[in-house]
């Protein structure tokens, strides 16, 4: 186990210095002044705010010192379990719950955050993948296939199995970081075939392998991935006909945040950088699976002179170009603010606070953007403490009811199209900033959710089977009350509030035969209750 | 600096030369008018959806992307607006709606300050400010500040999967893409039993969730009139058969069932024309005819009630104003508002049409925003929906 960085103590000057030294570097104090990037990623904190003014980081107290994580497990505050299991998984099983009771906070996080430690459930995940075809395929194979046949195909596979794995896999914690890169470097797959065909690789050997790894490795691999140079159009982007898009997103959304320190000539000088950055595919240059890989063609990259963030490239370069505006973004304070507050976002609560961010900034930047360092920060029992109440996302919602209860799926389980009524399809979300991760934009869909639990309990959705064995209480009396509190503690870990106990309860006497255990319309209601609704 | 001096009346009003005045009629009675965002994702681009035919350097910057003057032998040309501006092929079925005053366009417009950011600028946009402590939407505020008696309604909608800012913190809200399929399902013991057993539960949830759980019962009380006796749309409109089609279809529908809608709000995605943009028979042309079908068959089909109905087309902001080397175009700022009604002061184009030299460009390179969108939303709000109360709806503006 891998304690020691837990409490590692952070110097706190360096990463501040780093901060000062960006605004010097690039030449404007008020324009790299950190971020407080907004909430929900959008209202302007920066310069252009027409009505809010610039909001100067909060400086941070030279005297604080790092808290180290003291509470042994009596020490965890009230809920504690729930809140932590919640946020590190799509809904803990039974077997999670229990293993996180015997391990305690520290070992299970240590365990969750080192997948490859956790013996994972491939049987079963095998089993579920295997006649998802395409998968396995070869971008030539899928080309010479029937094209209707495998255009369609594609899509449903990788959708079902980014949900098979959610479901499936035993490395919760790692299924929820390859969730949370994916809307962090989000493609859309129907943009074109060609990212469509891609995007099986892209999250098999981009973001899945780097998940937990060094933020700089997972952005050159983004960068290098032949999937986003074409949906973010650089892949066209050439010395005299140059686009945009790319340069602008990855220093918007992928690196330091909304006018985090850079200026249109910025963007201008990033996306020169990159320009000859295409994929390619012939004989010399295949990679071993006939996959497309990044190839660098110099008669149409730029090679003259260009300045990023006050990183000076000199004329004459060539693919190194593109790799040093990586590396300086990788490496860059605001990249640490942005990734940060994302994370604490995703993870902990809709709004951070600015010492919250700056704490988990600092371990990004002091580690040089290790991800599982960074995660330690990010869920530290100081940080949950001061987590808000979430809705889960469709994802989160649907996987949660499903590995929880321990449903079985065959091969006619369309889980995809579930996710689909819901408005969440893993690679459909058209533009670079991924699935919003603000409740409110998801708090309209709450029909489709109670509908879901109302058909999936009845047996009347097509290929899933709840079994009945997950809505007994074994060991107590039919008693409602008894059993509504089994299953509180089962499904909720204590999470339903008094009111919606009251509810069930009533609703078992007045409705339906008082016998709770084993009651699958019971069940269903509590699919459909706030708290199951939420994390 | 180069000034096309065919504006609108602008001279005549009081104000700032860059603020509009559309002159929306009063609203003739003490309701709202039903207003409707229809919200062009990823950035369209201005420049083709309202044609600067008269400005000869578009020609120069548009290479390939331009559309034809109406006075050339092109098939495929501009449809003459006012001598000046022009409509491409594709929004040609407007044009009716432009002859009989229904539909004006406003020009150079956007939320001031834009950083050519989709995201920013959909947010400062959808939430008409830029305040960080605002988070609910503009439209959302507007009918809030509505204050509404208690009582079955569905004030605000939006037919597709999800709540767009625009709505957030809006009172009677729903997300509906599909009136028949609105229900709850699964074959229950007692199926009437799950609504009180709802209302009950999220009476005490957190705010946003029990909000969106009372729109959504209060929806289901109302769902069986409005799924009953429905014969298609009216006067034989035809919707394109696409979700922004389905959508205005639904939007008419529940307008016409007078349940008390005073907002919508559509998505109309994939504006992000950097590459291909294809303005007369590519991927833009097929957008722009989605959209002209399906405000034109919402027109038909909404008959007498267009009078009450007031439209605004909407994106985050115009495109860059040279074409880039991949036969598209790069993020720019100022773009171009529809706004379409019985209300609409139309057939004019309201702009401050400075011209394309790099001299009066905004950083040399993008349209500069002349007119706040914020100006023309608030007028709206004002004069057709019986809002006295504009700073609440948009803080700080001037």
């Amino acid at each position: 186990m891998k304690t020691q960085s837990i409490f590692k103590r952070m110097s706190r000057r360096n990463f501040m210095g780093a901060l000062g030294a960006g605004a010097v570097a690039a030449g404007c104090a008020t324009d790299v002044l950190p971020p407080v990037t907004p909430p929900d990623g959008g209202p302007p904190t920066g310069p252009t705010d027409p009505d809010g003014g610039v909001e100067p980081i909060a400086p941070v107290e030279p005297t604080e010192p790092t808290q180290p994580i003291e509470p042994t497990e009596p020490g965890l505050p009230v809920g504690f379990k729930a809140l932590f299991l919640n946020r590190t998984s799509f809904g803990a099983t039974a077997a999670e719950q229990a293993r996180f009771d015997e391990l305690g906070y520290e070992a299970y996080l240590e365990e969750q955050l080192n997948p490859g430690s956790i013996q994972e459930n491939d049987s079963e995940i095998n089993a579920l993948l295997a006649p998802l075809w395409t998968l396995t395929a070869t971008p030539t194979e899928l080309l010479q296939t029937n094209f209707a046949q495998a255009w369609n195909n594609v899509i449903t596979h990788l959708a079902k199995a980014r949900l098979i794995r959610a479901v499936k896999s035993r490395r919760q914690l790692n299924e929820r970081m390859v969730d949370f890169w994916l809307d962090h470097f989000n493609i859309q797959a129907a943009k074109t075939p060609f990212v469509r065909y891609q995007a099986i690789q892209y999250e098999r050997d981009v973001i899945r392998p780097f998940a937990f790894g060094k933020f700089r490795d997972l952005l050159h691999a983004v960068a290098k991935s032949p999937a986003m140079t074409v949906y973010l159009d650089n892949s066209s982007s050439t010395w005299n006909a140059l686009n945009e898009n790319y340069a602008r997103e990855l220093l918007e959304l992928h690196t330091v945040g909304l006018n985090q320190g850079y200026a249109l000539q910025d963007i201008v000088d990033v996306a020169r950088a990159f320009t000859g950055w295409r994929p390619v595919s012939n004989a010399t240059n295949e990679p071993p699976d006939g996959m497309f890989q990044l190839g660098f063609v110099s008669s149409l990259h730029d090679p003259n002179a260009k300045l990023v963030m006050g990183l000076p490239i000199p004329s004459g370069g060539g693919i190194e170009d593109g790799e040093a505006v990586l590396d300086h973004l990788a490496g860059h304070p605001n990249t640490a603010n942005h990734i940060a507050r994302r994370l604490l976002t995703y993870f902990v609560t809709d709004n951070p606070s600015t010492s919250m961010v700056s704490a988990v900034a600092e371990v990004f930047y002091e580690s040089d953007g290790d991800i599982q360092d960074t995660m330690r920060a990010v869920l530290s029992v100081e940080n949950l403490q001061q987590a808000t109440t979430q809705l889960k996302r469709p994802l989160h919602y649907v996987t949660g009811i499903l590995r929880q209860t321990a449903t079985t799926m065959d091969s006619n389980a369309a889980i995809d199209r579930v996710l689909d009524d819901m408005g969440h399809y893993p690679y459909a979300w058209i533009t670079p900033d991924g699935y919003p991760l603000d409740n409110r934009y998801w708090v309209g869909g709450m029909l489709e959710r109670w509908n879901f639990a109302y058909k999936l309990v009845k047996g009347e959705m097509v290929g899933f089977n709840l079994p009945l064995s997950a809505t007994l209480a074994p060991g107590v009396t039919t008693d409602p009350g008894q059993v509504v509190d089994y299953w509180n503690e089962r499904y909720l870990m204590g999470r339903m509030s008094s009111s919606e106990r009251t509810a069930l309860i009533d609703y078992s006497n007045n409705v339906r035969n008082g016998s709770a255990s084993g009651d699958a319309e019971l069940f269903g209601m509590m699919l459909t209750m706030p708290s199951y609704q939420t994390v | 600096m180069r000034t096309a001096g065919r504006i609108c009346a602008l001279g005549a009003l009081s104000g700032p030369a860059w603020m509009p005045k559309m002159s929306f009629a009063d609203s003739h009675d003490s309701s709202s008018d039903l207003i409707i965002q229809i919200f062009l994702r990823g950035g369209a681009d201005g420049m083709t959806m309202c044609v600067p035919f008269g400005d000869t350097d578009y020609y120069t910057v548009r290479q390939s992307l331009a559309i034809a003057d109406p006075s050339s032998m092109s098939a495929n040309k501009a449809t003459d607006l006012d001598g000046f501006f022009g409509l491409p092929p594709a929004l040609v079925g407007l044009k009716p709606m432009w002859d009989a005053g229904e539909f004006a366009i406003v020009h150079n417009t956007g939320f001031p300050f834009i950083d050519r950011s989709h995201f920013n600028a959909m947010n400062l946009i959808e939430r008409g400010t830029g305040s960080p402590g605002i988070s609910t939407g503009w439209l959302g505020r507007h009918l809030l500040s509505r204050n509404l008696p208690a009582g079955d309604r569905i004030l605000a909608l939006a037919p597709q999967g999800n709540l767009p800012t625009t709505l957030f913190g809006a009172p009677q809200a729903v997300v509906m893409e599909d009136v028949d399929a609105f229900g709850l399902e699964g074959n229950w013991d007692f199926p009437a039993t799950r609504m009180p057993f709802l209302e009950s539960v999220y009476s005490n949830s957190v705010d946003v969730l029990k909000k969106s759980a009372e729109a959504t019962v209060g929806t289901l009380d109302l769902i069986g009139s409005l799924q009953s006796g429905y014969g298609g749309p009216a006067n034989g409109a035809v919707y394109p058969n696409h979700d922004f089609g389905r959508g205005m279809e639904t939007i008419a529908r529940v307008a016409k069932a007078d349940v008390g809608l005073e907002a919508a709000c559509i998505d109309l995605g994939n504006w992000d024309h950097h590459g291909n943009q294809g303005p007369i028979s590519g991927d833009m042309a097929s957008k722009m005819k989605t959209l002209a079908d399906g405000l034109v068959a919402f027109r038909d089909d909404m008959d007498a009630r267009f009078a009450n109905t007031t439209v605004v087309v909407i994106s985050e902001f115009g495109r860059r104003v040279e074409q880039n080397g991949s036969g598209g175009t790069d993020h720019g700022t100022a773009g171009t508002m529809f706004v379409l009604g019985g209300g609409v002061n139309g057939g004019q184009v309201y702009a401050d049409w400075v011209g394309l030299d790099p001299s009066v460009l905004e950083d040399g390179i993008d349209l500069p925003i002349t007119i706040d969108s914020r100006d023309v939303l608030g007028e709206i709000l004002q004069k057709r929906a019986g809002n006295t109360n504009l700073s609440t709806v948009f803080p700080g503006i001037r």
